[in-house]
């Protein structure tokens, strides 16, 4: 097999011109078809896993979408305010696993600071799951004015454990100077903990207890107490329905389906990929037909190759994996050089859409179902040098001498 | 390792029309043969047979104690890559390699250790010590000629075969490429068997096999 594989190495190295040409062919191919759906996924890891720690959205009645787009992904103005009684019943009620209160009004450079509670460290994909949300650095807040900054609110603002900063009024930035001093609270945030990046819109967020946000605004007495949204889990999938009809029968608030949300937008995505997974399937049977043509293109080179190595005595499962080998070496050359590109590609455009987004997706993540798309082009590959290579063990050897 | 060569009764078919009949042939183990003859006679035919490239119609090769024609494929590939040191008639050398590498290729098949070592010190016996980077199409007919039986001996086979030597040399360098097999075969101990026209090598040799006319029947 050493000698298959010297053999290979050299023949390869004659025809370089060949080579490359087939390995770029299979790489490019590999990229265009896996670059795509690495960013999709890495969008809908992290979109997806921040809706899935609750069941259910209760929030003002208005647009779901808006009051998803707000008060989920901090992009939107909310839909308006419920009252903290109703929080408070949602929270005692039987069934319920946890209700998470978030209250918004408040920014630091343009971060939302976020009003919750110690429940909101809780909230998990999964029942049996470790808490999603994970301290990279400190503790979870304790007391009022105290911040838990996410990863990419901490970076950007550049907030270190102990920093502290006065919130403005509003979701978002103000323009000037003198907007930003008179738009100012008093009061200064102090940072107690950062959390590790989730690839979700949590990364923007400035965490802070609630009561902070009621006294920022002057909600003194609980009569006057309200929250922009609770992130409702109940402990059965029925209690979720009830609790949605319940509310939805109020007047209120409404109870939003994150997931209903999603499966519309993804059904709208889904289509589009289809016709991308199509166009993916071509440039692959092409870059499959680039191979086939490359050992094709050797043919006459590879019988004088192996008519001599037969008549110098080499065996002929040597021959035979010299033949294989040589197109086993191009088509894996191309295909991880495909993967590599279509990794680094895909990690270029997360970071680029991530910024438009306002978080930081989570890096591109190979799964083997997605790979295994491009790696089929090495199986094809054999198979097309097969022919070849039995020809080279059955053909005598003084045939192409 | 050189071992008696016998061959009883061989006869080629080469499809309905041509029929090569050999007289036998018995040498002892580290004689040197010449092969004459007309074009179209048989000789090279007669080298694949003894290199245990080529079955025969009928009769049989002996190695020593091995029957080349009743071996298995894989007995003869052990016979080819141990035993025999082939020089073709074109060389056949590899273009995509450098001399060098060709030596080399034949030590692996050969199964050679150090084949890099080994082949640069074949080609520097050879005066080819300069050239050893340079592919085939970078060098003279003479010095390819060189670089071919740089690889037939490098793995100090008991067996060599030689087609046509001479045919592409003026007769100064007839004269070293004979001088050359003649040492070869003497320091490795092997029989040398070269086909020829040239009476040159043919009368350097002490023995000879001239195949005629009489022998090659055409359109039975
Ligand atoms: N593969 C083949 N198929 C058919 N006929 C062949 C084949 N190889 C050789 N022959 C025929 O067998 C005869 C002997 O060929 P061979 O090459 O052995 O002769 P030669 O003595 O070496 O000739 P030369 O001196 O020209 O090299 C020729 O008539 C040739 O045409
Ligand atoms: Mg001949």
């Amino acid at each position: 097999m050493r000698l298959a594989l010297w053999t290979a190495l050299r023949g390869l190295r004659a025809r370089a011109g060949v080579l490359a040409i087939t390995v770029l062919a299979v790489a490019l191919a590999t990229a265009t078809a896996l670059t795509v759906p690495l960013v999709t996924r890495q969008i809908e890891r992290g979109a997806q896993d921040a809706a899935q720690v609750f069941d259910l959205l209760i929030a003002a009645p208005g647009s779901a979408t808006q009051a998803l787009t707000s008060s989920l992904f901090y992009l939107d103005t909310p839909t308006g305010n419920i009252s903290e009684k109703l929080y408070e019943e949602l929270r005692d009620s039987p069934g319920t696993r946890r209700a998470v209160p978030i209250g918004l009004g408040d920014n630091h450079l343009g971060f939302p600071i976020v009003g919750t509670n110690a429940a909101f460290f809780d909230q998990r994909l999964r029942p049996k799951d470790p808490p999603y949300f994970r301290l990279a650095q400190g503790q979870i807040f304790s007391g009022e004015h105290q911040i838990v900054a996410g990863a990419r609110a901490a970076r950007e603002s550049n907030l270190k454990l102990g920093s502290t900063f006065k919130g403005a009024h509003g979701l978002e930035e103000r323009e000037t100077e003198e907007e930003r001093g008179s738009a100012q609270h008093n009061e200064a945030y102090t940072v107690v903990g950062i959390l590790a990046p989730t690839g979700g819109p949590v990364d923007r967020a400035l965490l802070t207890p609630i009561e902070t946000i009621w006294e920022v605004h002057g909600q003194d007495t609980p009569a006057t107490r309200q929250v922009t949204a609770v992130l409702y889990a109940a402990d059965q999938l029925a209690g979720v329905y009830v609790t949605a009809q319940r509310v939805n029968a109020g007047r209120e608030a409404m109870a939003v389906f994150p997931g209903q949300v999603f499966a519309g937008a993804r059904d709208v995505l889904a289509q589009g990929q289809a016709a991308y997974a199509g166009l993916s399937l071509l440039v692959l049977g092409i870059a499959a037909l680039t191979v086939w043509l490359g050992v094709h293109s050797a043919t006459v080179e590879r019988q004088k190759t192996v008519a001599l190595l037969r008549a110098l005595g080499a065996g002929r499962s040597t021959v035979f994996g010299l033949v294989l080998g040589e197109t086993l070496i191009t088509v894996t050359l191309g295909v991880g050089l495909g993967l590599a590109l279509a990794v680094l590609l895909s990690g270029v455009g997360g970071t680029l859409l991530g910024d438009r987004l306002g978080f930081t997706l989570a890096p591109p993540q190979l799964t083997w179902t997605l790979a295994v798309r491009a790696l089929a082009l090495i199986p094809l590959g054999l198979l097309a040098a097969l022919p070849p290579a039995i020809g080279a063990v059955r053909v005598s050897p003084l045939r192409h001498l | 390792m050189s071992a008696a060569l016998r061959t009883e009764n061989l006869s080629v078919q080469y499809g309905p029309e041509v029929t090569l009949r050999y007289p036998d042939l018995n040498l002892e183990a580290g004689v040197a043969l010449a092969i004459t003859g007309p074009s179209g006679t048989g000789k090279t035919t007669l080298l694949h047979l003894l290199a245990g490239l080529l079955r025969p119609a009928s009769g049989a090769v002996w190695s020593g104690d091995l029957n080349l024609n009743a071996a298995s494929e894989t007995a003869r590939e052990v016979f080819r890559r141990r035993n025999v040191g082939y020089v073709f008639q074109d060389f056949h050398l590899m273009p995509g390699l450098s001399a060098l590498e060709n030596v080399e290729l034949g030590l692996r098949v050969a199964g050679a250790d150090q084949p890099r070592q080994r082949a640069r010190e074949a080609l520097e016996r050879l005066d080819l010590g300069h050239r050893v980077q340079n592919r085939p199409g970078q060098l003279s007919t003479g010095e390819r000629q060189r670089v071919a039986v740089a690889r037939a001996v490098a793995h100090r086979p008991g067996l060599l075969l030689v087609d046509e030597p001479t045919a592409h040399l003026d007769r100064n360098r007839a004269g070293a490429a004979l001088e050359l097999l003649l040492d070869a075969a003497a320091e490795l101990g092997a029989t040398l068997i070269v086909v020829t026209h040239d009476p040159l090598v043919a009368d350097a040799l002490p023995a000879r096999l001239e195949l005629g006319q009489e022998m090659a029947v055409v359109g039975v």
